[in-house]
């Protein structure tokens, strides 16, 4: 008898030190598919996501939806060809529109559009969208020189807000900020790249990043915006050790400074709990204080 | 300028040591024509570099500093310097070490002892030889510790052996065990090894030409070998244990790292062998997830009309019309193959229609369907962090309660496989018996940690944290949101991040003002631990002042900011007054002797001493007429505060170069009888007593570069 309760502790001990993980990790096999509902069901189930706030939909193992049901679409179109193919069309456009491929998405619709189908109403709707923003995402973004590459960018910034301005409060706004941000950030980097040409380059660079940072203060993307700027901090004080390279010019304070800016906004993400660039903030603040350690240490 | 460096230095020392109680300058000072002489004619040879000349000059001054003696005045004290200063002239690694021990060899004084043992001590090549002196000591030490220890000697155990020697049994076991574990690791690269090849190769690039360059050469062939052989079997490890989890990127990179590693080739050809096949296998299972089976199922006959309508509903997402398609279809063609498909998309259009209860619920029941291909997608789906936010917030919260009581019943390691062996043999030969017994001698230590897990939290919060933010992010409206809100309250506060925990309880929308200030005294104190981590940061500290007024810790960063008002003091204590008694003298301070007699009637500096600052000197001063103290606060002009400065600094910085270093926790004589006896009252109640070699301890100040 008194061997069974310590034979129940011993199980319920095992139990505890055995227990497993959590059941949420349990995911479907990526596996083929057997109807084409699945495809275009888990597709309809996403057009309506905040892909500017939120990172885009993923299947449960993991892949990017829209590229999936993309290539899914592709792979059903090629074995079946000319079966629902207004809707495998109809679908590829909603796909391609995600995936910021506008003339292919204005493509599609125009065939579906052309097609005696239920869908052809909502394709042609979707062909002008799609054109619209289409035209604006063909304008040039690149110049002979840092000037014209800047001026190409503000031109294309123009048409995109106008397309704000047009889809704002659809489901198609997210997808013209992601256009806009996305430009705001090549535009900031490429004042940062460049701020040795700029009058005034470093602080027109630090600027730009913040006001990427406070314009897209809702975007998925605002810790990869801190993470750039603490990255010109870095390089500002590098570049500091740079040119104060010798022990009677270097300022410890004037150092100290500028290396603490830099950590501070790596630590921001590094503490920002939940936010996929966590462990990148993380890495680039124990790497960028072991440098400044090493500085200081160099120059005691 | 590799040799001016130390001469210069040295020379810099010369000149300020008046509490040898004999320095160049005050010898110079004080017109002695023929010290001068001789100090010149040693910094003139010195500074031109002429090693013979100097040789002479402190040959001379030594003479002359014993002719002194013989004639009864007082040593100069100026030889140990200025032997110092020409060893620094000494052409080669081997003549400067050789005349550093000559000098060390005259029993110096103790700035000069500590000067020599320092440049000896930084000798790259002599440091690499005692860590690996001491590395073969702890490899010997740590072997013969860990095979006696369980035998002991005096345990009660020990006793019952004679009458049970099972007990016996298990403790050779162990200590076979153990033994045997320690040779299969005998020979593994330490940190100390990392550290030695470093300082040899750095020795060998600075001095080729020195006497020890062969030997050197050889320990670097031999630790050089090791260490590629180590990077080699951690860099295949790597790699393997990645495949091993799936994680097929990581092992990508460890392992085609490590085929180009020098004679690794061969060791990593086997896992990249499996990666190959791994990798081949992840392509072809993600390209056939691309497509559909090879026979799917199509509508027949009656169907084909409503599937073709149900199809081109869920391409336009159109709730109400979905719904009716879909409902049709599952109504009318129940038993197709299609039918799943339909479900699902009745699951579709409810969450569509924002019925996402009635939606999870359909999810669920087709998610039953095991057979078709649309069940097992809708199950994965409701267990991805989709549909399961909330669920993956208990199952995190659950885990941290398995942690914690897991740490309380079992500690904080894994069990390792000596208790448990030791335990399981005690366990056969005494029975259930002794199992009673370990576990009642347990109830202490479960007791000790659950006391401690109450004050500090032993398992990670960072899933629950994690999980709750991103609940919030994706759902801040939901209904769940406050609840969530108050669980990262606690997760937070628990992790010791009391400024997360006050945000989300200040979200609830009735926080309690009480619990409010609580977290607010938290985060007050954290903050104020952060600022003392950086030497009182003022930014911290005002920040504390501004934000969290009504805290204690507010007050104490009120007292800081004012006491931190004024900057660039040095401040000489008492004791170090004390110790340097020509400081107080007229070349330093020029203190009044009465201050530092020991009588308060007269006047007495208190322990905080003297502050030189802005043109001033403060006196921190004993009350004449009672307890207490009183800060006396003395101008001086431009010259006498530059030179109380200069004294000032110098006193401490002699003080720092001349403080003892060594840990106080090794012996006299330990480095050669390093054997110490330990003991401990084990579960039974008993003494247990076991002789041990001491380990010497790896003190390396840049340690962690070769971990």
């Amino acid at each position: 008898m008194r061997r069974r309760p310590l034979a129940t502790a011993a199980l319920v001990g095992v139990l505890l030190a055995a227990a497993p993980g959590h059941a949420g990790d349990a995911t479907g096999a990526f596996a083929p598919y057997e109807d084409l509902i699945e495809v275009l069901a888990d597709l309809t189930w996403h057009l309506k996501d905040d892909i500017y706030r939120f990172p885009p939909p993923r299947d449960p193992t993991g892949h990017d939806l829209y590229h999936l049901t993309l290539d899914r679409l592709g792979s059903w179109e090629k074995r079946f060809p000319g079966r629902l193919r207004d809707v495998t069309t109809f679908a590829r456009a909603e796909a391609l529109e995600r995936l910021g491929e506008y003339a292919g998405a204005a493509d599609a619709y125009r065939q579906v559009a052309a097609m005696a189908s239920p869908l052809a109403e909502r394709a042609r709707d979707g062909a002008a969208r799609a054109t619209d923003f289409a035209a604006a995402a063909a304008l040039p973004e690149d110049g002979p020189d840092v000037q014209a590459r800047l001026a190409a960018l503000k031109a294309k910034l123009e048409a995109w807000s106008k397309v704000i301005e047009r889809f704002g409060g659809t489901p198609y706004e997210p997808l013209a900020l992601v256009e806009e941000e996305r430009l705001e950030e090549e535009t900031a980097a490429t004042i940062v790249a460049h701020r040795h040409l700029i009058d005034d380059g470093d602080a027109t660079a630090e600027r730009s990043l913040r006001f990427l940072i406070e314009k897209h203060a809702e975007s998925k993307n605002l810790a990869a915006h801190i993470l750039r700027l603490a990255d010109l901090y870095a390089d500002l004080a590098r570049e500091y050790v740079a040119q104060h390279h010798r022990p009677l010019a270097f300022d410890e304070d004037d150092f100290r400074q500028r290396a603490d800016r830099a950590l501070e906004m790596y630590r921001k993400v590094a503490t920002w709990d939940g936010s996929p660039e966590k462990p990148e903030g993380q890495g680039q603040f124990s790497a960028f204080d072991a440098w400044k350690t090493a500085v200081l240490a160099r120059y005691r | 300028m590799g040799r001016l460096f130390p001469v210069l230095c040295a020379l810099g020392l010369a000149l300020a040591g008046p509490a040898r109680g004999g320095d160049l300058v005050d010898e110079v000072a004080r017109a002695d024509t023929e010290a001068e002489e001789r100090v010149h004619t040693l910094l003139a040879s010195t500074l031109a570099e002429d090693h013979e000349a100097a040789a002479a000059a402190v040959a001379d001054l030594a003479a002359w500093d014993d002719a002194r003696r013989d004639a009864g005045r007082p040593s100069t004290g100026l030889v140990d310097d200025a032997r110092y200063l020409t060893a620094a002239l000494a052409p080669t690694r081997d003549a400067q070490r050789a005349a550093l021990e000559d000098l060390l060899a005259t029993h110096p004084d103790p700035l000069i002892r500590h000067l020599a043992d320092h440049q000896l001590a930084a000798d790259d090549a002599d440091a690499a030889s005692r860590l690996l002196a001491d590395d073969r000591h702890n490899r010997r030490a740590s072997l013969l510790n860990d095979a006696v220890r369980p035998l002991g000697l005096f345990s009660p155990t020990a006793f019952l052996a004679a009458l049970n020697p099972l007990v016996l049994a298990g403790s050779a076991v162990d200590s076979l065990a153990t033994t045997a574990v320690n040779l299969w690791n005998y020979d593994q690269l330490s940190p100390r090894e990392r550290e030695a090849l470093v300082r040899y190769r750095t020795e060998l690039e600075r001095t080729p030409e020195t006497d020890d360059a062969p030997a050197i050469a050889r320990a670097i062939r031999r630790l050089g070998g090791k260490r590629a052989a180590a990077l080699c079997a951690a860099t295949v490890e790597a790699g393997a244990t990645a495949l091993d989890a799936g994680d097929l990127d990581h092992a990508r990179f460890y392992l085609r790292d490590a085929s180009r590693l020098d004679e690794c080739e061969g060791k990593a050809a086997k896992p990249l062998d499996r990666l190959s096949t791994a990798l081949a296998r992840r392509a072809a299972r993600e390209e056939a997830g691309r497509w559909p089976v090879d026979d799917p199922p199509l509508p027949r006959g009656e169907e084909a009309e409503d599937y073709a309508a149900l199809v081109v509903a869920v391409a336009a997402g159109d709730p109400g019309t979905l719904s009716a398609a879909a409902n049709r279809f599952v109504t009318a063609h129940g038993d197709s193959s299609l039918a799943p498909g339909a479900r699902y998309a009745v699951a579709l259009a409810r969450d569509l229609g924002g019925h996402h209860a009635d939606a999870r619920e359909a999810l669920a029941d087709l998610a039953h369907d095991h057979d078709s291909a649309i069940g097992r997608h809708a199950g994965a789906l409701l267990a991805s962090s989709e549909w399961s936010r909330l669920a993956d917030l208990d199952a995190a919260e659950r885990q941290h309660a398995r942690d914690v009581a897991r740490y309380v019943l079992f500690g904080g390691g894994l069990l390792d496989g000596r208790s448990a062996l030791y335990g399981a043999v005690q366990l056969g030969t005494q029975g259930v018996q002794a199992a009673q017994t370990l576990g009642l001698a347990n109830v202490l230590g479960i007791a000790t940690r659950a006391w401690h897990a109450w004050w500090h939290d032993p398992a990670s919060n960072q899933a629950i944290i994690d999980r709750g933010e991103q609940f919030l992010a994706r759902e801040p409206q939901s209904p769940d949101a406050a609840a969530v809100h108050a669980r990262l309250t606690d997760a937070y506060e628990r992790a010791g991040n009391p400024a997360r925990a006050l945000l989300h309880y200040q979200a609830l929308p009735d926080p309690d003002p009480k619990r409010v200030a609580q977290l607010e005294n938290e985060l007050g104190d954290s903050l104020l631990a952060d600022a003392e981590k950086h030497g009182n940061d003022p930014a911290i500290l005002r920040a504390i002042v501004r934000n969290l007024g009504d805290t204690k810790a507010a007050g104490t960063a009120r007292q800081r900011l004012e006491k931190a008002g004024a900057t660039g003091e040095v401040v000489v204590s008492r004791e170090v007054l004390a110790a340097t008694p020509w400081l107080a003298g007229p070349s330093g301070l020029d203190l009044d002797p009465a201050l530092l007699d020991g009588d308060r009637r007269n006047g007495e500096l208190a322990d905080g001493g003297v502050t030189l600052a802005d043109g001033a000197m403060r006196l921190a001063l004993e009350n004449t007429d009672g307890p207490g103290q009183h800060i006396d606060t003395r101008a001086l002009d431009a010259a006498a505060y530059a030179r109380a400065r200069a004294a000032a600094e110098e006193a401490l910085y002699t003080r720092l170069v001349t403080a003892d270093h060594s840990s106080p926790d090794t012996g006299r004589f330990e480095r050669y009888i390093p054997f110490f006896f330990q003991g401990q009252i084990d579960d039974s109640g008993g003494l247990y007593l076991y002789p041990g070699v001491k380990m010497r301890p790896y003190e390396s100040e840049d340690g962690r570069l070769y971990e």
